[in-house]
C-alpha cells in the first residue's frame, strides 16, 4: 500500500456499530463529508441502492466465504468485502454452572434441556445468579432471535427477501420459547439498552447462559478477572435442524464521495486478503471470512475456544439478516416492538406478530 | 470647479447611449439616500439579522413544507412530489397520531405541575430565612445541568438490574417493579424528570414577580386587619397574574415539544408507548431517512404551535388590557 501510494496515511475513526454507525454514516454522506472507506454489517445493499457506494471488482470476493459475503451484493454487483466474521453460539459461565451443582455434561443440547437447566440455575441462585440472559435491545436482539426461528425452518422474510414472514408458526414457536427462557433471566435485564451490560453479567458470574459470537472470547479474556467461560453450539428444538446467522461480520466498502478511489479500493483489497486476515484473526481472536485464512492452524492453537465456532461454521447453514427492498429501518422498528412485547411484557405474542406483519406489508407496498 | 449638468442632473458630457456612468449612479443614490435616509439606515442595520433569519429560519421552514409533499431519503436524487400521501399516512397511522396525543398529555401535565410546584416553591423561597440565597441556587441547579447528564443520572437511578431505586425496593419486596416494562411508569418518570429539570426556571420567574409586588399594599392590608389568606388571595395572586400569563405562554409550547427526555431516557419505549411527536420526527429524519414523513410531521407540529401562539398572543393582549 505504502509502495503503491507513497505518503498515504490511514486515519481510523470510531463511529459506533449497527444502528448508530448506519445513522452516522448516512448523516456524513448527506453532508458530503463521508469517509473514503467504511465498515458495517447490515446496511450495504441499502447504501448501494441509494448510490452511496463504489462497485468493487467481483474477483475480490473469490476467496471469501459465501455466507459472510452474501450481504455485500446488490443487483448482482459487489459493494464490499468481508474481513472478520462470526456466527452465534451458546456462551456459558462455568463457575455459575458449578455453583448450581451442575457440570459441563449438563450443557443443554435441546431447547427443553436449556429451559430446564436454566430454571434450575435461577432457582439455585436465589437472586445471586441466574440461568440465561436473553438480549432484547433492537438490532442486537434481532440477530440473537433469528437462529432459533431458522432452526424451525422459518425466517423474517421469504428467501428472496421480497416478503415479510413475521406471522408464521415458526416465529411464534421460537418467540414463545424465548419468552419462557427470559423468565430465568435477572429481572429487568431484557429492558437494558446496553449490550455491554449483558457481557459483564456473564463474565462476572451473574448469569450462566448467553447467546453470543466469537468476539466474546477475546473480550472476556481481556477483563480483570477474566471469566471462566465455555462455548457450545446453540441448543436445538425438537425436530429442528441446525441453523445460524452471520453476525459481527465486518464488511468494508468504498464510499462514492471518496476522492481517493484507487487507494481506497486497494485498501479493501488488502483487508480481504489471506495474509491480512491470518494476522488479524490471530491478533484479535476473530473468525476470518477468507476461506484460506480460516484454515490457519495457528488460530486454533492460540485460541482453542474458536474450535466451537469453526465447527458451527462448518455444520450450520448461516446467512445474514435479510435486507428489505423498501422502508427497511421502519420494518425493523416494527419488529423491535415485537421483541419488546415478547421479552418485556405479558401481552399476547400472536397479536403482536399479526400487527407487525400488517404494518410491514403496508411498508413494503 | 463645478461641473455643468443638464436638467436631470447628468453631467453634460455624458450621453445616454454611453451606458451606466458611475457618477450618475452616485448622484441617483445620494438623492435616494437624502429622500429615504431613515429607511436606508434602518434596513442597513437590520440587514444582517434579516439575512440570517431568511437563511436559517424562513428557508428551512419553507423547505420542510416542500419536503412534506415529497418522498426523499435526503441523499439520492431529488425529492419526488407525492402530494398529500405523507399527510394521509400520518393521520391514518395510529402510531403517529398517538405521538401527537402523548406530547399533548405530557405537555399539559408537565406545564401544570411546573406552575403549581414553581409557584408554591417561590412562595417558600420568598420568606426571609437564613441561607435563602443558597436554597434558591440549589433549586435552580437542575436547570443548568445538561440533559445528557440528567439522562445518565436517570439511567443509574432507574437501571432495571442494579439501579438505585431497584435496590431500595429490594429492601421491602422480593419483586421490585421493573419500570422499563410499563408505559405508565416510564411516562411517570419522563414527567418527573422534566418537571424536576424545568421547575427551577419557573421558581425564579415567580420569585422575581413576588419581589416586585409593592410592599405598601401588604402594609396597608395589615393596617386594615386583613388575614394572611385574604392578603394572599387579594394582593399576591392578582399581582402575579402577568407572571402566570408569561409562564403559561412560554411554557405551553415548550412542554408540548418534549424531546430530550424521550430521546435520552426512554427512546420511545417500551414498544413505542412513550414516543412523542418530536422524537418521531427525529426517528423519521435521522434513523429512517424518510424526509417526507419527517417533513409532514413537522408541518403538523408547525400548524399546532402556530395555533397555540396566536391563541396565546390574543390571551396575553387581553390580560394586558
Amino acid at each position: 500500500m505504502e509502495k503503491k501510494f507513497p505518503g498515504i496515511t490511514i486515519n481510523y475513526v470510531d463511529k459506533g456499530w449497527a444502528d448508530v454507525l448506519r445513522e452516522n454514516l448516512m448523516l456524513a454522506t448527506m453532508g458530503g463529508n463521508s469517509p473514503d472507506v467504511g465498515v458495517g454489517e447490515d446496511f450495504i445493499p441499502e447504501f448501494a441502492r441509494i448510490g452511496a457506494l463504489t462497485e468493487l471488482p467481483q474477483e475480490m470476493a473469490k476467496d471469501l466465504a459465501e455466507g459472510p459475503i452474501s450481504a455485500a451484493w446488490h443487483d448482482g454487483k459487489l459493494y464490499a468485502v468481508a474481513s472478520m466474521t462470526g456466527v452465534l453460539g451458546l456462551v456459558y459461565n462455568k463457575d455459575v454452572l458449578h455453583k448450581a451443582g451442575l457440570t459441563e455434561n449438563d450443557i443443554p443440547k435441546t431447547w427443553d434441556e436449556w429451559l430446564d437447566v436454566s430454571r434450575k440455575i435461577t432457582e439455585a441462585g436465589k437472586g445471586e445468579f441466574y440461568g440465561t440472559v436473553v438480549q432484547n435491545n433492537q438490532l442486537g436482539g434481532t440477530f440473537r432471535i433469528i437462529p432459533f426461528i431458522r432452526q424451525l425452518g422459518g425466517d423474517y422474510t421469504t428467501p428472496d427477501w421480497s416478503k415479510v414472514t413475521f406471522n408464521t408458526p415458526e416465529v411464534l414457536k421460537a418467540l414463545t420459547f424465548l419468552r419462557e427462557l427470559s423468565k430465568t433471566a435477572p429481572p429487568g435485564s431484557t429492558s437494558l439498552n446496553d449490550e455491554g451490560a449483558l457481557y459483564v453479567m456473564v463474565n462476572t458470574g451473574k448469569v450462566c447462559f448467553y447467546v453470543n459470537g466469537p468476539w466474546f472470547i477475546a473480550w472476556s479474556k481481556s477483563q480483570t478477572p477474566a471469566g471462566n467461560i465455555g462455548y457450545a453450539p446453540l441448543p436445538l428444538p425438537e425436530g429442528g435442524k441446525r441453523a445460524n446467522v452471520i453476525i459481527g461480520n465486518t464488511l468494508w466498502y468504498v464510499l462514492k464521495q471518496s476522492k481517493n478511489q484507487e487507494a481506497a479500493i486497494e485498501f479493501v483489497r488488502i483487508l480481504a486478503s489471506r495474509e491480512y486476515q491470518e494476522k488479524m484473526s490471530v491478533a484479535t481472536s476473530r473468525l476470518p471470512a477468507n476461506i484460506e485464512a480460516a484454515k490457519n492452524p495457528e488460530l486454533l492453537q492460540k485460541v482453542p475456544e474458536m474450535a466451537v465456532y469453526a465447527e458451527i461454521v462448518a455444520n450450520e447453514p448461516a446467512s445474514p439478516l435479510p435486507v428489505y427492498p423498501k422502508n427497511g429501518p421502519k420494518i425493523w422498528e416494527t419488529w423491535y416492538k415485537v421483541q419488546d412485547v415478547v421479552l418485556i411484557s405479558d401481552n399476547p405474542i400472536e397479536k403482536a406478530l399479526e400487527e407487525a406483519q400488517k404494518t410491514a406489508e403496508e411498508l413494503l407496498k | 470647479m463645478s461641473m455643468k449638468t443638464n436638467k436631470k442632473g447628468l453631467p453634460l458630457h455624458v450621453k445616454k447611449h454611453e451606458g451606466v456612468n458611475p457618477l450618475f449612479i452616485k448622484q441617483r443614490f445620494l438623492r435616494f439616500y437624502r429622500r429615504h435616509r431613515d429607511g436606508v439606515v434602518a434596513y442597513s442595520l437590520l440587514a444582517p439579522v434579516l439575512i440570517y433569519f431568511a437563511i436559517f429560519s424562513v428557508f428551512p421552514v419553507l423547505f420542510v413544507i416542500y419536503l412534506s409533499f415529497t418522498e426523499w431519503n435526503g441523499l439520492m436524487g431529488f425529492p419526488q412530489w407525492i402530494g398529500l400521501r405523507n399527510f394521509r399516512a400520518f393521520f391514518t397511522d395510529l402510531d403517529y397520531v398517538m405521538t401527537l396525543v402523548r406530547a399533548g398529555i405530557y405537555g399539559f401535565i408537565i406545564l401544570f405541575l411546573n406552575m403549581i410546584i414553581g409557584f408554591l416553591t417561590a412562595l417558600l423561597l420568598n420568606m426571609k430565612i437564613k441561607g435563602s440565597s443558597v436554597i434558591r441556587t440549589i433549586w435552580y441547579l437542575p436547570v443548568i445541568v445538561p440533559f445528557s447528564v440528567v439522562a445518565q443520572m436517570a439511567s443509574i437511578i432507574l437501571n432495571p438490574v442494579d439501579g438505585v431505586i431497584k435496590n431500595i425496593m429490594l429492601l421491602f419486596t422480593d419483586k421490585p417493579i421493573v419500570f422499563q416494562q410499563s408505559a405508565y411508569w416510564m411516562s411517570f418518570w419522563l414527567i418527573v424528570i422534566s418537571v424536576w429539570k424545568g421547575v427551577g426556571h419557573t421558581v425564579i420567574i415567580y420569585l422575581a414577580g413576588l419581589q416586585n409586588i409593592d410592599m405598601s399594599l401588604y402594609e396597608a392590608a395589615q393596617v386594615d386587619g386583613a388575614s394572611g389568606f385574604r392578603i394572599f388571595k387579594n394582593i399576591t395572586l392578582p399581582c402575579l397574574r402577568p407572571i402566570t400569563m408569561f409562564v403559561l405562554i412560554t411554557g405551553t409550547i415548550n412542554s408540548f415539544l418534549i424531546f430530550e427526555p424521550v430521546q435520552l431516557i426512554t427512546q420511545g419505549g417500551p414498544h413505542g408507548a412513550t414516543n412523542t411527536i418530536l422524537f418521531r420526527i427525529f426517528q423519521d429524519a435521522f434513523k429512517n431517512f424518510d424526509m417526507g414523513m419527517a417533513g409532514a410531521s413537522s408541518v403538523v407540529v408547525l400548524i399546532i404551535t402556530l395555533i397555540l401562539s396566536i391563541n396565546q398572543y390574543r390571551v396575553s393582549q387581553r390580560s394586558i388590557v
